[in-house]
């Protein structure tokens, strides 16, 4: 296990709160300058992992490692980590400046020198001259600003960050991805980041871990979690995909046939190794599906519902086995409307088989 | 893999003071209280270390069961009327706008903060045979003798509400303050009328508030001896008085003793029932 | 809203605010009462006043009780406080009744307490006066101290003391840092609220006074009891002014709170 480049490790961490296993013997291994998302619903564990990361919690088992150091049981202040707190977590009775330069004077640092640090910092994050504001004069992106060049200016080896969009509205969320992504290439220094957003994580991240109740549902590059989902997990929540039910009947090279509702079709094989008779899971996201007159091949299905939002007609089909499919159309009208019967058919390479997670 | 059992003992240690001096100097007294009450005064002076229950069958008897009754009617009067001036006090008030909410809650504290005595004081002057209250009557015509009013049960009564209405008027304020009005429009958009909508929504909301209200006057209107002697020249008795004088003059200690275990499990059974009804830990308003 | 259904409240809170503060505005009106009669009115004076500044008993009985509640609301300050922080970290079931029994006494009637502190000095066999004052004063400034810190500690958001440790502050450091100042004025308007209750206290201090250390309100109350002087009106009218202030200062510190 010993990685030469990797700067934080994570073996098998079990926390309990209670008789509820919040983190279920996890394991990460994180390079040097690497932007890791952990991504994942509200209640997965991620905020946990990462507290456990910064050492303000104590995981019931395993171990955590910094550049190869075990310090599982050092405490927060002994570890070259520092956090950005989803709510921003700004000292409210020190002004910006005291805020920024706090870490440095717990380094003790001689004041002229902090005072050059903090006000690079701020230039970094485009807060220069905020130095003597009180947290509470500044908004909610500003503030964001604030907690960032507080935690980098103590140039950390890892730095954690909560959510730290969460509570901006979208189109200075889309603002803040791009500064943060250019600030993590500029400083170098490795970014484990905390999203519900799927959006978000795709971005920015050049790793995404997906969690999912306690473990890892999926680990790997934007591209990977997005095109070769291995679960279903990760297939609807990334890909937002549909999931169908079905029994595999051949795999022919990197395609497997699937017998589905009503009809068989072929998909990508995946990570899944199917035997003939075996149950499969086929993930197909709706843009994907191509919706054809009943007469020809495919799922037969009739439209249940059609629906116009965000520039798209959403279409939801119900299958033979009555369970329900969406299909979407960027912005022509499709010409369906709800009682149609349709054929229900798909490229084989834009869909794959996956497991159940 | 190696397992976490030990917590550090940290930042818990700041409470020890307060562990022992809880020990030492509140528990310790009033387990001796209880220990007391179950001893045998000495004649002459003192207790005598020898088991009893003579003390708490000495409160049967019908001159201090007549006391401790006397003592919770008007503790009982108190709180009624505390409750009939304060709720539509506070209720009143914490519909006011925020200006005038802190401005009010200042001229509340005000009195709540000025000593007892004092304020007792000016009622003695007002009560007082051909005092004010007896001047203005009769130079208004209401009535052409003095009415000599202090040293009567309603002396004591003005008093004691006096004395008390401010923990009301806080209790319910609070209560009332953090209700969700909303709720309240709801009900009156449901149909329900004004007076229905109180009853069944505002009533049992505030429910918490006149309940911590309740306690905070009926349990110290058992003990405020001074208001009794004061505006009540002695001539009525709270159980307050009955325990000091036992202190004072009849030096029975024990006796003392098992009245106030009595009245402390009154007021943890009051405590108590709070808190199973209003599943609500501490008192409303108490700060 | 209907401007009939706006008027009564007004009237019913003026009135009764009025009522409350009769008593008051009464004592101070009769301190400058040149009667010696202390119902007769006799023309306006400041012989009282003169009076009170001249009566070296009840001057030493307020420096007692000034000098008590001084004692007594720092003691609590610090004990109350580190109470709070501490009780913060322990969640067992002995804790909720430690809590329970620190905040007894302000919550059972102050008879009782002033009852059981009498009876357990006599049993140590101390010498009452301002030793046993201290301490029967401490045990009932102390919850108040301790629930007003515990509020502000509760709602303190807990990831500033976690930033702090974050940012390589020692558990102590971030709560000097962060924490303290940050529940301060809950501590400051907690010992201010101590300090007027102590300055206030009858029954307890009855109990629990020397023969020697009397405190004020305990003078007054046998001045009251024994005979009636116009002086205590001038005294209460001092004190009166004093407790304006301490209100005062406490709604300064409690804006200082809210913001």
């Amino acid at each position: 296990m010993d990685n030469r480049s990797s700067i934080l490790q994570v073996q098998n961490i079990v926390k309990r709160f209670g008789d509820v296993t919040v983190l279920d013997h996890l394991n990460l291994s994180v390079d040097r300058g690497e932007f890791v998302t952990l991504l994942g619903a509200s209640g997965c564990g991620k905020t946990t992992l990462l507290r456990i990361i910064a050492g303000l919690e104590t995981p019931d088992e395993g171990t955590v490692l910094l550049s190869g150091q075990d310090v599982t049981d050092w405490a927060p202040n002994k570890r070259n980590v520092n956090t950005v707190f989803q709510n921003y977590a700004l000292f409210p009775h020190m002004n910006v400046e005291a805020n920024v330069g706090y870490g440095l004077r717990l380094k003790k640092m001689a004041r002229p020198q902090i005072q050059k640090t903090v006000s690079e910092a701020l230039a970094l994050v485009q807060l220069p001259g905020y130095e003597k504001r009180h947290p509470q004069e500044l908004s909610g992106g500003q503030r964001q600003r604030v907690a960032i060049a507080r935690a980098i200016v103590n140039s950390p080896d890892v730095l954690l960050l909560d959510e730290p969009l969460g509570a901006l509205d979208l189109q200075l969320r889309r603002q803040m991805q791009i500064e943060l992504k250019r600030l993590q290439k500029q400083l170098g220094i490795t970014f484990i980041y905390i999203t519900h957003d799927q959006e978000e994580a795709i971005n920015m991240s050049d790793r995404i871990a997906v969690m999912y109740g306690g473990t890892f549902a999926q680990t790997g590059t934007p591209a990977q979690i997005y095109d070769e989902p291995i679960n279903d997990y990760v297939a609807t929540f990334v890909g937002n995909s549909n999931i169908i039910r079905g029994v595999a009947e051949a795999a022919d090279g990197s395609y497997i046939k699937a017998s589905l509702p009503g009809g068989t079709l072929l998909a990508r094989k995946g990570a899944v190794q199917a035997a003939a008779g075996a149950d499969v899971l086929i993930a197909v996201r709706s843009e994907n599906i191509d919706l054809l007159p009943p007469e020809e091949a495919g799922l037969p299905a009739e439209v249940r519902e059609v629906a116009f939002g965000g520039g798209m007609q959403r279409i939801t089909l119900l299958l033979q086995d009555n369970s329900e499919i969406v299909a979407s159309r960027h912005g022509i009208d499709s010409g369906l409307q709800a009682g149609d019967r349709v054929s229900v058919y798909w490229d084989k390479d834009k869909a794959i088989a996956v497991q159940k997670a | 893999m190696k397992k976490r059992f030990l917590k550090k003992p940290g930042a818990g240690i700041a409470a020890v003071p307060l562990w022992m001096f809880t020990l030492v100097f509140v528990a310790g007294p009033m387990v001796y209280m209880l220990i007391l009450s179950f001893l045998t005064r000495d004649p002459s002076w003192g207790v005598v270390n020898e088991f009893t229950l003579d003390n708490y069958a000495k409160i049967l008897n019908p001159v201090y069961a007549g006391t401790y009754l006397s003592s919770l009617k008007l503790a009982l009067s108190t709180t009624a009327i505390t409750l009939v001036i304060g709720y539509p006090f506070g209720y009143f008030m914490a519909r006011l706008s925020e200006k005038w909410k802190k401005r009010l809650m200042m001229l509340v504290v005000v009195p709540f903060w000025t000593n007892a005595l004092v304020r007792m004081y000016g009622w003695i002057i007002i009560f007082r045979s051909n005092g004010l209250l007896d001047k203005l009557l009769m130079g208004l015509g209401v009535t052409d003798a003095p009415l000599r009013l202090l040293y009567t049960y309603p002396a004591v009564l003005v008093g004691m509400v006096y004395a008390l209405l401010p923990f009301m008027i806080l209790s319910v304020y609070s209560s009332v303050e953090k209700m969700d009005w909303s709720l309240v429009e709801a009900a009156r958009d449901l149909g329900a009328s004004k007076a229905r909508a109180f009853w069944t929504v505002t009533a049992k909301l505030t429910l918490p508030g006149v309940l911590s209200g309740v306690i905070l006057t009926f349990i110290p209107s058992m003990g405020l001896f001074f208001i009794a002697d004061v505006l009540g020249g002695g001539k009525f008795m709270l159980v307050g008085n009955l325990i000091r004088d036992q202190l004072f003059s009849a030096r029975d200690w024990p006796f003392a003793a098992a009245l106030a275990v009595i009245l402390t499990l009154l007021t943890t059974l009051f405590l108590w029932l709070y808190r199973k009804i209003t599943h609500v830990r501490d008192l409303e308003g108490i700060l | 809203m209907k401007k009939k259904a706006s008027v009564f409240p007004k009237i019913y809170l003026g009135v009764i605010l009025a009522l409350t503060y009769v008593p008051i505005i009464i004592v101070i009106i009769y301190s400058f009462n040149a009667s010696k009669s202390a119902t007769a009115w006799g023309g306006w004076s400041l012989d009282w006043y003169a009076k009170l500044f001249r009566n070296a008993d009840l001057f030493d009985a307020l420096k007692n009780s000034v000098v008590l509640a001084l004692m007594s609301s720092l003691a609590a300050g610090v004990i109350g406080t580190a109470g709070a922080v501490g009780m913060a970290r322990c969640k067992s079931r002995l804790a909720g009744a430690v809590e329970y029994v620190s905040t007894l006494p302000i919550m059972i009637p102050e008879i009782i307490l002033g009852m059981v502190f009498m009876a357990f000095f006599t049993l140590l066999g101390l010498k009452f006066g301002m030793l046993t004052l201290f301490l029967g004063h401490t045990s009932f400034c102390i919850p108040y101290v301790y629930m007003i810190v515990k509020a502000r500690l509760v709602g303190l958001d807990k990831s500033l003391p976690e930033a702090a440790r974050d940012l390589g502050a020692s558990g102590f450091r971030a709560f000097w840092d962060v924490t303290l100042p940050l529940i301060m004025p809950g501590i400051l308007s907690g010992m201010l609220l101590a300090f007027a209750m102590s300055l206030d206290d009858v029954v307890i201090s009855i109990f629990v006074t020397g023969a020697r250390t009397v405190t004020l309100p305990v003078k007054i109350y046998t001045q009251i009891k024994t005979g009636i002087t116009p002086e205590i009106n001038a005294l209460c009218t001092l004190m009166l002014l004093a407790t304006f202030v301490l209100v005062t200062l406490s709604g300064i510190l409690g804006k200082k709170r809210n913001s």
